[in-house]
């Protein structure tokens, strides 16, 4: 802001007093004596400080002032006067942290304005106030002075360059900010005809399905090219608005072509323009930005080179999958729904349905994890399939041991892209969060002691990108269709599969794990081996991967809210009390006093234990306190979030204790699975009874005499059937 | 290169005519392709073409305004007419021609690697003037109707008339090739005391009422007139009279299925008659019809030729990738379609084909021969002014769309 932005500051009686002094515009004045305010008009005698003329002006024209001036301050001594004035003219803001504040040209040029003002005024007033003392004015010391005084301090050629600058253009900051912006501001560091280059070369010849070339080969390719046309290249800018004609670029890329040919035409000669070699490093970071983000490389190829450029070239980036070199490059998620209906363990009469959700590997074309859940997907489904698919080895050990096949999966170690589709699961904090954290930075490893894993969206209606995930899928659904009792073969069949059903969560889960080693073991026609021989064939050092202790929290769910940590209390969360020995030496209070919120994570199956973590701070666990959660050794049952918030549902409406909600939910579990049991066994008497064959005489049927709500089974299906996910 | 073919025939000819007496052969001339073939010098030469034709038509043209309202004066309005028709032909006077021997000494790669250095030369407007050369193309199956016309003019003899159905669907070439005959291999000179007409083509009348029609038609095509009043006996006369004088050597009658009344199929038996020495084709879609029934017109009219579509034949063999190949060797881009692919590959699995430009165009045009050479030159048209590399499927059908929009696809009107 300006001095003549400043607001004025209000004018009183009290100002108008003998032998105070008054600065107006670049003049002081000495009241000489002070005005009758009863007089119409009220008029004041004023002496120039500098000249000694005296002057009598009415009091409303010494308030309004001369238009342009600055307004007038009053002070009732010379030097609080210069002090009065040095604050009215505002030293200059602070440089902010960030330099680009102060780098934007509309904020210099008002800085510079600003500056050249306000030092001016000070050195007239100083002048003549030297000239007032019988001095010699000293104008470079006097700059010096004021420019020192400035923040950040300027010399003296600066001041003067400004100086130079607000007269070239009378003080108009538009013009002032035109003329610091570089001619090249907001352009790309290559030229168009550079960029052209480049672009032709990576759209021919680099990523082709048919060959592999790598960034060094295609700089060599360039380059010849390059030097093929005689060190130019066509220039879009002389194409009169028209796209480049595709075909002149096809004769300069046909080596057979003799160039005289092609340039014996006027008009192809024409485009070209003489073009600097763009660099090699500028090349190897030009083109990963194109090849890890397709959509981006179409939509600025169509801007820049005419829609359809893209869809006429090759769709190079399509096949990035191909160019996938070692495991966990490049892993694909995706959910399915395995079109197999099963039955609950218990009463065996509920049919449900599962979600698959797979980790696919590009570079061995072999699922690397996976998570199989009753529920719809969810954050927790990929992330218990990633959790599988880093640590596949520890995770499903004892499973591959009990069915024969420990050593069958190795693990590859952490993934570097996760490419997703755009549902609302993937879009999720804890995803990013755990992508980000899974690099596990410390004190001494600021960036991570780990790669980090980047989360990549998938367009919206671009199947093509899933492609090799959704083909595995398929192949799935066949064989599930071949080997499983109700399999669902079509919409026709829905009631034969139903009625069919009969097998378990555990029987679609080992089958999957089947089919998996099957998969890694068996030949792939893309490869030419197995996945599993390509593993050995690209894994020649042992992948490091965090210990999954360090990391477990990541797979929790994030919390949206934050909680607090209470002195002598703990956490509060779902209804419970957390605490640790951590928490209590975890810093409570900010530096401002003010209490620090701490973010949380916790498991969908197990809210027995929170992870809480704040900005900088090393996340750590609290357990809850609640003897509810403990057995009678003192360790952690595992509670899910549901449970929990349905036992507190039923304790309420059945009016009993309102905190005795695991009294209730354990009671209503076992009642679920005495009840499930009972439902067999009438089911199988009646069936027999319709066989003709004697009934089971150990039946017994128990009156239930409690109202009847809808009760959820305690079992890990049941449990989480109806926890809602996305919308 | 332009040079003369020579269409062989047996030599024992007794009553050849002049034309054929002396040559021995049909007088075609074409332009080989070969690795001498000069692009530049063939440009120049299709701008003297056009030039001249552009000369001729004014001419006419200025005759029609001096014409007046007599019906004699209407008869020479529909002469210049036909005239003017046929003259579109004379633009391409020599038409490209492929000699099997070169082509196989040279091979395709290296024939088409030397035009593709020549097209690089070559700048828009020269490109988009090359296309005038797909305005008639000798192509194989004309080149067997030229041998078998030849042959049957060498074996006229007093008591041995053989007469020719032309027979083919509609759009593949059979009426372009008559007045190509008859502009460029047969073209009409006028001497100081006759008017040398050795080829007449007269299209058969849709009325079935009456002869006279059918007559008054020759006579006009021998460049004569006649009264209202004229029997047709008289016709006749005259037409004899002027065959003779003309040195009318064919006789083309362009749509005969309009003739189906049994009376007026009697007449062309009479013409036949009259006009001994005088070699009749007539041409249809389906020319048998004419004959059918009448076992005189039979054995009168015992040759026949087929122009068959361009698609895979019944024995396998794929008629259109040849039309394709020899298509896209002369097609001014500097790159390869592979317009004779069937199908194309997408990935590097077996399965992983898709159909290719082959494909398409077939599905397109069913093989008619002016829907293709429409297609392609207008698709061609189309990528040179864009500045595309080749033509592409997407291109292909983008001008089908076009075209099935627009008026009723001809090559000739297209191509001017």
């Amino acid at each position: 802001m300006t001095a003549t932005d400043r607001p004025s500051p209000p004018v009183r009686a009290s100002n108008f007093k003998k032998d105070a002094f008054m600065a107006r515009g670049e003049r002081v004045f000495r009241i000489a004596s002070a005005p009758d305010f009863k007089a119409i008009p009220a008029v004041i005698t004023l002496v120039d400080d500098c000249t000694g003329e005296e002057t009598t002006e009415t009091i409303e024209g010494v308030i309004r002032g001369v238009s342009g001036d600055l307004p007038p301050v009053f002070a009732p001594t010379r030097k609080a006067l210069q002090a009065k004035m040095l604050e009215h003219c505002p030293t200059p803001r602070t440089a902010p942290a960030n330099a680009q504040d102060l780098t934007t040209p509309r904020e210099n040029a008002r800085m510079q304005k600003g500056l050249i003002e306000r030092v001016d005024a000070s050195l007239a007033f100083l002048a003549r106030q030297a000239v007032q003392d019988g001095k010699k004015f000293k104008k470079g010391e006097a700059l010096d002075a004021l420019l020192a005084a400035e923040t950040p301090v300027i010399v003296s050629s600066t001041y003067y360059k400004y100086r130079q600058r607000v007269h070239r253009t009378c003080g108009n900051e538009d013009e002032m900010a035109g003329e610091m912006v570089r001619s090249d501001r907001g352009h790309s560091r290559t030229t168009d005809p550079q960029q052209h280059l480049i672009d032709t070369v990576i759209m021919n010849y680099y990523a082709r399905r048919d060959v592999h070339m790598n960034t060094n080969l295609l700089w060599n390719t360039m380059n010849t090219l390059w030097e093929r046309t005689g060190r130019r290249w066509i220039d879009p800018r002389k194409c009169e608005g028209q796209a480049v004609p595709a075909d002149v670029v096809y004769e300069f890329l046909d080596h057979r072509l003799p160039m005289d040919a092609i340039l014996s035409v006027p008009s192809k000669a024409a485009l070209l323009s003489p073009v600097k070699r763009p660099s090699r490093g500028w090349l190897y970071q030009y083109v990963p930005v194109l090849e890890t983000n397709p959509e981006v490389g179409e939509e600025m190829m169509d801007r820049r080179y005419g829609k359809g450029t893209w869809d006429r070239t090759r769709r190079v980036f399509d096949h990035f999958a191909d160019r996938a070199e070692l495991p966990g490059q490049y892993v694909f998620a995706d959910h399915w729904k395995v079109h197999v209906y099963i039955v609950d363990k218990d009463s065996r009469t509920i049919r449900l349905t599962l979600w698959l959700t797979m980790l696919f590997d590009a570079c061995l074309r072999a699922p690397i994890g996976y998570s199989l859940n009753v529920r719809d997907p969810c954050i927790e489904s990929i992330l218990d399939a990633l959790r599988s698919a880093i640590w596949f080895a520890v995770w499903s050990k004892d499973k591959l041991k009990a069915l024969g096949l420990e050593g069958m999966i190795p693990y590859i170690g952490l993934i570097q892209q996760l490419f997703v589709d755009n549902a609302l699961e993937f879009k999720s904090d804890s995803l990013a969060y755990a992508g980000r954290a899974l690099a596990c930075p410390d004190a001494t490893h600021p960036k991570g002691r780990y790669n980090t894993m980047d989360i990549v969206f998938r367009p919206p209606y671009n199947g093509r990108y899933g492609a090799l995930i959704e083909n595995h899928f398929k192949k799935f659904a066949a064989l599930c269709d071949a080997y499983l009792r109700g399999a669902q073969r079509g919409r026709e069949h829905t009631t034969h599969a139903l009625r069919n059903a009969c097998l378990l969560y555990e029987d679609i889960d080992d089958f999957i794990l089947r089919l998996m080693v099957d998969h890694w073991h068996k030949e792939h026609p893309a490869l030419g081996m197995s996945p599993f021989d390509k593993w050995a064939e690209t894994m020649t050092w042992v992948p490091e991967i965090p210990p999954y202790e360090e990391v477990a929290h990541l797979f929790w769910r994030k919390a949206t809210e934050t909680r607090q940590i209470h002195a002598g209390k703990g956490v509060m969360a779902f209804g419970l009390t957390y605490a640790s020995g951590d928490a209590n030496k975890a810093l409570r209070l900010d530096l401002d006093g003010t209490p620090m919120e701490y973010s949380y994570s916790y498991e969908e199956d197990n809210i027995g234990c929170l992870t809480m973590s704040h900005q900088g701070i090393t996340p750590f666990q609290v357990e809850t306190t609640s003897s509810k959660f403990r057995d009678a050794t003192g360790a952690l049952k595992r509670i899910s979030a549901s449970e929990w918030e349905t036992s507190k549902r039923i304790s309420r409406e059945r009016g009993g204790d309102p905190t005795d909600y695991l009294g209730r939910a354990n009671e209503m579990n076992e009642r679920n699975t005495a009840r499930a049991k009972e439902q067999t066994r009438i089911q199988s008497a009646r069936r027999k009874e319709k066989a003709g064959l004697q009934p089971d005489d150990d039946i017994e049927v128990a009156p239930i005499s409690t109202p009847s709500t809808p009760i959820p089974s305690r079992t890990d299906i049941l449990a989480t059937f109806g926890r809602p996910t996305r919308g | 290169m332009t040079t003369e073919t020579t269409v062989m025939v047996p030599e024992r000819a007794p009553m050849v005519p002049e034309t054929m007496a002396t040559q021995g052969t049909l007088p075609v001339q074409t332009t080989l392709v070969d690795d001498h073939l000069d692009m530049f010098a063939r440009l120049d030469l299709l701008q003297r073409w056009e030039d001249e034709y552009q000369a001729d038509d004014a001419r006419l043209l200025a005759r029609v305004d001096h014409l007046g309202t007599s019906a004699v004066d209407e008869q020479k309005g529909r002469q210049i007419m036909d005239m003017r028709q046929r003259l579109l032909l004379r633009l391409v006077r020599s038409p490209l021609d492929i000699d099997p021997d070169s082509i196989a000494q040279i091979g395709y790669e290296a024939l088409r690697r030397i035009y593709v250095e020549q097209f690089a030369r070559m700048t828009k407007d020269q490109r988009l003037a090359w296309l005038a050369n797909f305005y008639f193309v000798l192509t194989p199956d004309l080149r067997a109707l030229n041998r078998k016309l030849a042959t049957i003019l060498q074996y006229r003899s007093p008591g041995q008339q053989r007469n020719l159905l032309l027979g083919g669907e509609s759009g593949m070439g059979k009426s372009t090739y008559a007045d190509w005959l008859a502009a460029v291999v047969f073209p009409p000179t006028v001497e100081e005391k006759r008017n040398r007409i050795p080829l007449v083509k007269t299209d058969a009348p849709a009325s079935q009422l009456s002869a006279r029609m059918l007559l008054q038609n020759i006579v006009q095509a021998f460049g004569a007139t006649y009264a209202e009043r004229d029997k047709e006996g008289r016709l006749l006369n005259k037409i004899a009279t002027n065959a003779q004088k003309c040195r009318n050597i064919v006789q083309w009658f362009d749509e005969i299925e309009n003739v189906r009344s049994q009376e007026l199929r009697r007449r062309f038996i009479e013409l036949s008659n009259v006009l001994r020495g005088v070699t009749m084709v007539c041409a249809s879609c389906h020319p048998y019809k004419f004959i059918e029934g009448d076992v005189e017109l039979q054995g009168r009219w015992n040759d026949y030729f087929e122009l068959k579509p361009y698609t895979v034949d019944k024995d396998g063999s794929d008629r259109l990738a040849g039309l394709l190949v020899f298509m896209e060797l002369l097609l001014p881009f500097t790159s390869d379609a592979n317009l004779s692919y069937r199908q194309i590959e997408t990935g590097p699995k077996k399965k992983d084909v898709a159909p290719g430009p082959a494909t398409l165009i077939d599905e397109l045009t069913r093989g008619n021969l002016n829907k293709i050479m429409i297609l392609l030159v207008e698709a061609s048209r189309r990528a040179i002014i864009d500045g595309l590399p080749c033509l592409s499927q997407d291109v292909l059908r983008a001008t089908w769309d076009d075209l099935k929009s627009a008026t009723p696809p001809n090559i000739r009107a297209l191509l001017r």
